[in-house]
C-alpha cells in the first residue's frame, strides 16, 4: 500500500476521476459566474463587456444591504436553533430515551424528507387569515385574541419562515449531533460519573468538550445552508411583502432569469460566495480548539 | 384565472389596414420556416382557456389541421415562464408557439432581435385571413406592443369593476359614477361587514391596477405613456396621489382582510361565493363567472366602467383594454402546417370560444352565437361600444418594475410600505437603463 501511496501516477490516476468531476461542476461554473459577472446581457439578448459596472451597481443597489441583512439574520437565528435545540434533541436521545429513541427519531427527522414546497403550503395554510383562519389564528383567537396577518409585514413572516424551516430541519441536526454523542465513549462518560460529575457538571466537562468537533461540522453546514436558503421562501411568501424577507439567493435568482441580468446575478453570487467563505472561515477558526488542551 | 399580467391601451379603435410585406427586424419577422411533427406549445399554467380551446378546435373545426401537426402543449406556472422562455431561445429550441413577456417582444426586444417572434399582421395578411382580426384587437395590440403585432389575439378583454347585484341592491347602492361615491359605497358595505372590495396580494397586479386606473382617470389617458418616456415622474405630487388613495383604501379596510397572501384563487373564489361586494377585473373572468357552481349566480354579477374622477382628465368611458396575455409565433417553425393552423384558428377561434367559454376574442365571430348570458351580452355592449381604450398601469413598465408594482401592492394597502417608498422602488426601476 505504501508503494501505491509513493507511486505519483497512482496518485494522479486515483484521484484523477474525483478531481475531473470537481472541476466540471464546481471550479468552471463559478469561474464561468466570475466571467459573466463583467458582463451585461442575457444568452437570449446576448452578453456585452461591462468592466466593474456590476460591482459598482451592487454597492448602489438599495435592495443589496436588506437582502444581506435578512440573509445574515436569518441564518444566525435558524443555525443557532438548529443547533441548540438539535443538540438538545440528542441529549434527550442518548441519555433520557436511550434505547426506545428509534420512534422518537423518525418522528424528529420526518420532517427532513418531505418536499420544501409541501412544507411552505403547509405552512401558509397554518398562518393563514383568509379565506379561512388557519389553526394558528384558530388558537389565538380561541384564546380571546384577534387575529393576525402573518404576512403582512416582514418581521410578521420572519417569525412564519423561521418556524418552517425550523420544523424542517432540525431533525437533521438532531440526528448529526446524536451520532456525535455515540462518538463518546462510555468509559470516559462512567469514569467521569464516578468523579462525581452528573447533570449540567458532566455536560459541561465532558461531554460538550467531547462533542466539540462535530457541533463545529453541525455549525458550519448549518450556517452555509442557512446562507443559501432559497426555495423555502420563494414556495412561502416569494421573499414578500415587497423584499422584506427576500434573501440574497432569492434576489440573485429574480435578477439572473426574471431579469435578464445575468451579469448582475452572478455579481450577487460572488457576495454570496464571499460571505459563505468568511463565516466558514471564522467558525471553523473559533471552534477548532484541541480538546486536548482543555 | 385565464390571463395575468396583460392589458393594452390605444386611443383609437380604428385599425391600420396598410401592413408592410416584410416589417423591419426590429419589430418581428414574416420568416417561413420548417415545420416540426408537432403543433408545439409553451403557454402559463395560468392560462386554461386557450389550451382547452385549441384542443376542442384541433376536433371540431381544425380537425385536417389537427391531423397533420397534433397540438403537443406544455404548461408552465407564469412565475417560471420568463425563465425557461430565455433558456429555451438560449438553446435555439423555442416551441412553435409560446407565452412571452412584453418588454422581450416589443419592436427591438430581445426575442424580436433573436428573430424569434413571428409578426402576426402580416402573417394574418399572406393567408388571406387579416380581416379576422377585429380592428380594435389590431389597435390594441399594437399599443400594447408599441406598434408591433407578435402576438395571437386569444382574448380581448376589458377591465372593470365585477359587482354583485344583489348586495348592492340589499344596501340601496347604485352604480357609483364618480370615485367619491365608490368610496362612499364601500363604507357602506364595510358599516355592514361586508367585504367591500376582492383584491389578491400574492397576485398584486389585482391591487396595482387600482393605482393605474386612477391614473388614468385622474391624468388622462396618456399618464403612463409619459413615464415610459421619462417625460414625467411617478414621485411627482401628480402621480402620488392615486397611489395614495389606495393606501387609504386599505387603511380605511376596503380591501380583503389577510390580502398579503391571500392568493388569486381564492380572492376570485371571496367575490364569486358572494363574500365581497367587487373585484376590479378583467372580461377574462367572464370563463369563471359563466362556469362555476358559485354561491353568486351568474346572473347576480353586474359589470361597470370605473368611475370617473371629479375633475380628472380621464373619463368613465375609457376602459383599460387587452388582447390576453402574450402568444408568440416562432417564424422557425412556421412552415406550411402552421400556417395552416394559424388560418383556422383565424377564422373559428372567436366564434368557438364566445359559444364554448363566453371569452370574446381578437377575431371576429364568423358564426353568429346564441344563448348569451347576460352579463356576456352587457359585456358584448360595452367592448362595441368602446370608443378609447387606455393602457393598465405596468403595461410599459420593464420586467423589473413589473413584478415590484405587483409585489409591493399588498404592502401599500396593508401600510407596511408608504405611498412614497412603493412609487419610488417603481420610479428608481423605470429610471435604470
Amino acid at each position: 500500500m505504501r508503494q501505491v501511496f509513493g507511486n505519483r501516477r497512482a496518485i494522479a490516476f486515483f484521484l484523477a476521476p474525483a478531481l475531473l468531476v470537481y472541476i466540471g461542476v464546481i471550479v468552471v461554473p463559478v469561474g464561468w459566474s466570475l466571467v459573466y459577472s463583467v458582463f451585461t446581457g442575457s444568452p437570449a439578448s446576448g452578453f456585452a463587456f461591462a468592466g466593474l459596472k456590476n460591482f459598482r451597481a451592487l454597492f448602489a443597489d438599495p435592495t443589496i444591504p436588506q437582502t444581506l441583512w435578512f440573509t445574515v439574520k436569518y441564518a444566525t437565528v435558524l443555525t443557532v436553533g438548529q443547533i441548540v435545540i438539535g443538540y438538545s434533541l440528542a441529549l434527550l436521545f442518548k441519555f433520557v430515551l436511550r434505547r426506545s429513541s428509534t420512534f422518537i427519531r423518525t418522528l424528529v427527522f420526518f420532517p427532513v424528507v418531505l418536499p420544501t414546497v409541501a412544507i411552505a403550503l403547509l405552512f401558509a395554510q397554518l398562518f393563514a387569515v383568509t379565506p379561512q383562519a388557519g389553526p394558528v389564528d384558530s388558537i389565538i383567537h380561541l384564546f380571546g385574541g384577534h387575529p393576525v396577518d402573518w404576512f403582512v409585514s416582514g418581521s410578521h413572516a420572519f417569525v412564519v419562515i423561521i418556524a418552517m424551516d425550523m420544523w424542517r430541519s432540525v431533525g437533521l441536526f438532531a440526528v448529526i449531533l446524536y451520532v456525535g454523542l455515540l462518538d463518546i465513549p462510555e468509559e470516559v462518560i462512567e469514569s467521569a460519573r464516578i468523579d462525581g460529575a452528573s447533570g449540567f457538571g458532566l455536560l459541561r466537562r465532558i461531554i460538550l468538550p467531547m462533542s466539540r468537533p462535530i457541533v463545529a461540522a453541525a455549525t458550519i453546514f448549518a450556517l452555509n445552508a442557512d446562507l443559501k436558503v432559497f426555495d423555502s421562501i420563494l414556495a412561502l411568501n416569494n421573499g414578500g411583502p415587497g423584499t422584506a424577507t427576500t434573501p440574497l439567493n432569492l434576489y440573485m435568482f429574480q435578477e439572473s432569469f426574471n431579469y435578464d441580468n445575468w451579469g448582475y446575478g452572478s455579481t450577487i453570487a460572488l457576495l454570496i460566495t464571499g460571505l459563505s467563505l468568511v463565516v466558514t472561515v471564522v467558525v471553523f477558526r473559533s471552534l477548532r480548539r484541541d480538546i486536548t488542551k482543555d | 384565472m385565464s390571463t395575468l399580467a396583460l392589458v393594452a391601451s390605444t386611443t383609437s379603435a380604428s385599425a391600420s389596414s396598410s401592413v408592410p410585406a416584410r416589417l423591419s427586424h426590429a419589430s418581428g419577422a414574416t420568416a417561413h420556416g420548417t415545420d416540426q411533427s408537432s403543433f408545439s406549445i409553451l403557454l402559463t399554467t395560468e392560462d386554461t382557456q386557450t389550451p382547452a380551446e385549441l384542443q376542442k378546435l384541433a376536433t371540431t373545426s381544425c380537425k385536417t389541421e389537427a391531423q397533420a401537426q397534433p397540438i403537443a402543449l406544455q404548461q408552465t406556472p407564469s412565475q417560471n415562464i420568463e425563465s425557461k422562455i430565455q433558456l429555451l431561445a438560449s438553446q435555439n429550441n423555442l416551441p412553435l408557439m409560446y407565452a412571452a413577456s412584453n418588454p422581450d417582444i416589443i419592436p427591438g426586444g430581445s426575442l424580436v432581435k433573436k428573430g424569434d417572434v413571428l409578426n402576426v399582421e402580416s402573417a394574418l395578411n399572406q393567408l388571406g385571413v387579416g380581416n379576422d382580426m377585429t380592428p380594435l384587437a389590431l389597435s390594441t395590440t399594437k399599443a400594447q406592443f408599441q406598434g408591433g403585432v407578435p402576438s395571437v389575439p386569444f382574448q380581448m378583454n376589458i377591465e372593470g369593476l365585477f359587482y354583485n347585484k344583489r348586495i348592492f341592491a340589499n344596501h340601496h347602492l347604485t352604480q357609483p359614477k364618480t370615485f367619491d361615491q365608490l368610496l362612499a359605497d364601500a363604507a357602506v358595505l364595510k358599516k355592514a361587514h361586508i367585504i367591500p372590495i376582492s383584491a389578491s396580494g400574492s397576485s398584486g397586479w389585482t391591487i396595482s391596477r387600482w393605482v393605474g386606473v386612477l391614473l388614468f382617470r385622474e391624468l388622462g389617458p396618456n399618464a403612463m405613456n409619459l413615464i415610459a418616456q421619462k417625460k414625467a415622474s411617478l414621485t411627482s405630487a401628480a402621480y402620488m396621489t392615486a397611489a395614495k388613495q389606495v393606501a387609504q383604501m386599505g387603511k380605511d379596510g376596503y380591501f380583503s382582510p389577510g390580502i398579503t397572501n391571500l392568493s388569486y384563487n381564492a380572492a376570485v373564489a371571496q367575490f364569486l361565493d358572494g363574500k365581497s361586494a367587487m373585484m376590479y377585473m378583467g372580461t377574462w373572468l367572464l370563463a369563471q363567472i359563466l362556469s362555476s357552481q358559485d354561491k353568486v349566480g351568474r346572473d347576480n354579477v353586474g359589470f361597470m366602467p370605473f368611475p370617473a374622477v371629479k375633475g380628472g382628465k380621464g373619463s368613465i368611458g375609457q376602459y383599460p383594454a387587452n388582447t390576453g396575455s402574450p402568444n408568440v409565433i416562432n417564424p422557425n417553425l412556421y412552415g406550411p402546417h402552421a400556417q395552416a393552423w394559424l388560418k383556422c384558428i383565424a377564422e373559428n377561434y372567436g366564434s368557438a370560444s364566445l359559444k364554448d367559454q363566453g371569452v370574446f376574442t381578437g377575431f371576429r365571430t364568423n358564426q353568429p352565437v346564441a344563448g348569451l348570458a347576460p352579463i356576456t351580452q352587457t359585456i358584448q355592449k360595452t367592448i362595441n361600444s368602446a370608443k378609447q381604450s387606455v393602457l393598465w398601469f405596468e403595461a410599459l413598465f420593464g420586467l423589473k418594475a413589473n413584478d415590484d408594482a405587483s409585489g409591493n401592492a399588498a404592502a401599500l394597502v396593508t401600510g407596511a410600505m408608504s405611498p412614497q417608498q412603493y412609487m419610488g422602488i417603481l420610479q428608481a426601476d423605470q429610471s435604470q437603463p
